[in-house]
């Protein structure tokens, strides 16, 4: 593909609009390296998408039970997959208890409770220090991230992630991360691009526990 | 006429970085802006894209200097590669916070540099974006626009629910776009120029 064809086929416009599949980004930002008139409609759409009036943050809260314990999980999220996951948690979980132990506490996000409007409470104990997410319907080849309120990803050592066969994907937390703040999920290739918000969660002690 | 530019100024280019001369400046001049989008493109935040932007420069100017590049027709290729890496690692949480800071390597900015976001200040530019809407003469055109960059929807949904070819679809877009240039120009800002042609005629 050429200059003329870029041109011809908005190419710039889909690149921000991310519309282009993987063979085309790269020809085309390695065209970008090289074409000033390019960069110019990239720059001007992407200053167009981000500034699309109706365009806003996220900012409400919304509340999710989590699994109290490890057997009830089990029960409703089905043996198969957290069985595997336990494993996961149990063995490689250097940054805290067993999935066993009440200081665990275990989540699901069905794509009907994430939003990239929302985001969503999850009710932690005093002594929770491992937060396990379950986020079903992630698209094979894909990756899942935690970032914070900036955009930046958090650290590699405080969170995991784990894809399941089921097609979910497992992201356990220090609960620390979460109390407080606003922890964002977004599926991306491995590098960032491609892939979709996934929506916003965040901590918050339990009353009785938070009263203590 | 193309306003495509080939790769045929990296080789005088990479052997100022190797000899620190003047003219390594242009490093920056001709690749600070497309870099800058290939970190935006990966949903990196500004100010984490500029230290992914310093990173990508240094370790550039440090290859070039040390053991030269295999193709210095192709620096740009170089850059991009590095910068697509850079952008894994930091996905990864692989990058140190610190690194090996060069400040003779990098010079003040100049204007040529800067993108469109750094030369016009954010309620200028949301202004620039309100003007475009509002001056889209079809209610169908502020609707693609809508939905492809608010809502994100597939285009394939948005030309099939609009009746729209993928001519049409593009069409739209190339409006669009003239139109912003023209507002960005009365507001003083170049990089707004015409870039070739779609036939609008039968839509």
């Amino acid at each position: 593909m050429g200059h003329e064809s870029f041109i011809a086929g908005q190419t710039a416009a889909l690149y921000v609009a991310n519309a282009l599949d993987e063979g085309t980004l790269e020809e085309f930002e390695l065209h970008l390296m090289s074409c000033r008139s390019c960069i110019d409609d990239v720059e001007s759409w992407r200053a167009i998408k981000q500034n699309m009036p109706g365009r806003r943050a996220s900012g409400r809260l919304r509340h999710v039970a989590p699994f109290m314990d490890w057997r009830m999980a089990a029960s409703l999220l089905g043996v198969g997959v957290l069985g595997a996951a336990g494993g996961w948690v149990g063995r490689e979980a250097t940054l805290g208890p067993d999935v066993d132990s009440a200081q665990t506490v275990v989540f699901n996000l069905p794509a009907t409770t994430r939003s990239g409007d929302d985001c969503t409470v999850l009710r932690l104990g005093a002594d929770t220090r491992i937060a396990v997410l379950r986020v079903p319907g992630v698209p094979s080849g894909l990756v899942i991230a935690a970032v914070d309120a900036e955009g930046h990803p958090l650290p590699a050592g405080r969170y995991a992630t784990r894809a399941q066969p089921d097609g979910s994907y497992l992201v356990r937390m220090d609960s620390q991360l979460l109390v407080g703040r606003s922890v964002y999920l977004q599926t991306h290739r491995g590098d960032g691009a491609g892939g979709e918000p996934l929506g916003c969660v965040t901590g918050e002690l339990a009353p009785q526990d938070a009263a203590r | 006429m193309s306003l495509e530019r080939d790769h045929s100024g990296d080789g005088p280019l990479v052997a100022a970085i190797a000899d620190r001369t003047r003219l390594q400046d242009d490093l920056y001049v001709r690749y600070r802006r497309p870099l800058l989008q290939v970190f935006l493109h990966r949903r990196i935040a500004r100010d984490a894209a500029e230290d992914l932007l310093q990173r990508t420069f240094l370790q550039g100017i440090k290859k070039i200097r040390a053991d030269g590049l295999d193709d210095p027709t192709n620096l740009g290729g170089y850059l991009y590669r590095t910068a697509c890496n850079l952008a894994i690692a930091y996905w990864r949480g692989e990058l140190s916070r610190e690194y090996d800071r060069d400040e003779e390597s990098l010079s003040n900015l100049r204007d040529e540099a800067l993108s469109l976001e750094e030369r016009l200040d954010h309620e200028k530019l949301a202004e620039c974006v309100r003007t475009l809407m509002g001056h889209l003469h079809q209610q169908r055109d502020r609707e693609v626009l809508e939905r492809f960059y608010l809502r994100e929807e597939p285009r394939t949904a948005i030309r099939q629910s609009l009746q729209l070819t993928e001519l049409q679809f593009n069409q739209v877009l190339w409006r669009a776009r003239q139109r912003f240039g023209d507002i960005l120009r009365r507001h003083g800002v170049a990089g707004g120029e015409r870039t070739g042609t779609v036939q609008t005629t039968g839509i």
